[in-house]
């Protein structure tokens, strides 16, 4: 089933200066949309907005033709990878999965190559990059229409971004996915859509010339 | 009449709170994830309910239960609030709101501080 995700009308301000104005952005089950933007251009905010956690002055959200003021509060339709470590410190790494995925397919989320001997592991103990593996499996793997991953990359060794980008990849087929992170060569390699914030809009990409034009990128960049 | 007065005003409270957090928790699965959150504030409730049940010595059950429920659960919930606050997205992604924690948790600590008042 083909799921649909639009946000319309958003606007946000934060101490009178405008972040975001009449920001339109559709996602569809199969989209893989690549966000990029200037540090402090809304990215986050229009992503914590988008699902809920962060009030717009306005916005409008429907999911599936179904209008939403908190779309996180209902379960299985959208989830969301903080900038953040989210996950939390005391809790084992099979306790965390167990409770995200309500028991179900703990023992193939385990039959991973780097996750399999953190199992017992609490998630203190996890590195940086590991536990942001960990967060975007989950989030992955979680029965979420929808899923927005906030920087996804940061901090995450090369041969595990090549591992997360198949793995989003591969999640694609059921989920809509909008990624945001700075490290636009990897968004711009993963995803099959692109936009880019800017000015409170959002523009359409359609390769790294718009984003020469749109003044993200230098000329030398293209080189 | 004045300790009637507070009972009453007790008793509002206490079912207010009840109603609230009954409109608020839809599943019984998430109470796992309540609780797990509850059992994370709940040092800085027993360390202020001991605090201050010690500076009342004569009453000391009294003082707990009150500073438990009271002054505890805000402390708690100001920590969470000001070093802790990415941890609520753990929560989001399962459906669970910040009113929803916070009312369990406020609920919890004033039923226990209440029966150790009563006690």
């Amino acid at each position: 089933m083909r799921n649909t995700l639009e946000i319309d009308s958003v606007l946000k301000s934060f101490d009178g200066r405008r972040i975001l104005s009449d920001i339109y952005l559709k996602c569809e089950t199969g989209d893989i949309i690549g966000m990029l933007g200037r540090n402090g251009s809304g990215k986050s905010t229009l992503l914590k907005i988008l699902f809920g956690s962060m009030a717009g002055d306005n916005a409008f959200i429907k999911i599936d033709g179904v209008v939403y003021n908190k779309p996180f509060k209902t379960p299985g339709l959208i989830s969301y990878l903080p900038q953040h470590p989210f996950l939390l410190r005391h809790l084992s790494t099979e306790e965390t999965v167990t409770i995200y995925l309500d028991g179900v397919g703990v023992d193939d989320f385990f039959d991973d190559h780097l996750l399999g001997k953190l199992r017992q592991s609490k998630i203190a103990e996890l590195s940086g990059g590991e536990s942001r593996y960990l967060e975007i499996k989950l989030l992955l793997n979680m029965p979420a229409k929808f899923v927005l991953l906030d920087e996804p990359f940061n901090g995450v060794a090369p041969v595990m971004i090549d591992q997360l980008k198949t793995m989003i990849t591969q999640h694609s087929s059921t989920k809509g996915i909008i990624l945001t992170d700075h490290d636009y060569n990897n968004v711009l390699d993963v995803a099959n859509k692109y936009c880019l914030v800017y000015d409170g809009g959002i523009k359409q990409i359609k390769n790294k010339h718009d984003l020469v034009r749109w003044q993200y990128l230098t000329v030398n960049s293209l080189d | 009449m004045l300790i009637i007065h507070a009972y009453n005003n007790l008793y509002c409270f206490l079912v207010i709170l009840i109603q609230l957090s009954l409109m608020t928790i839809p599943g019984k699965n998430q109470f796992k994830l309540l609780l797990i959150f509850y059992k994370s504030t709940l040092l800085f409730s027993i360390v202020c309910g001991i605090t201050l049940g010690a500076l009342n010595f004569h009453a000391f059950f009294t003082a707990f239960g009150f500073s438990f429920f009271s002054a505890g659960t805000v402390i708690s919930l100001t920590y969470k609030e000001i070093s802790k606050q990415h941890e609520y997205y753990f929560y989001y992604n399962k459906g669970i709101t910040k009113l929803k924690l916070i009312l369990s948790c406020a609920l919890t600590n004033f039923i226990i501080g209440v029966l150790l008042i009563v006690i």
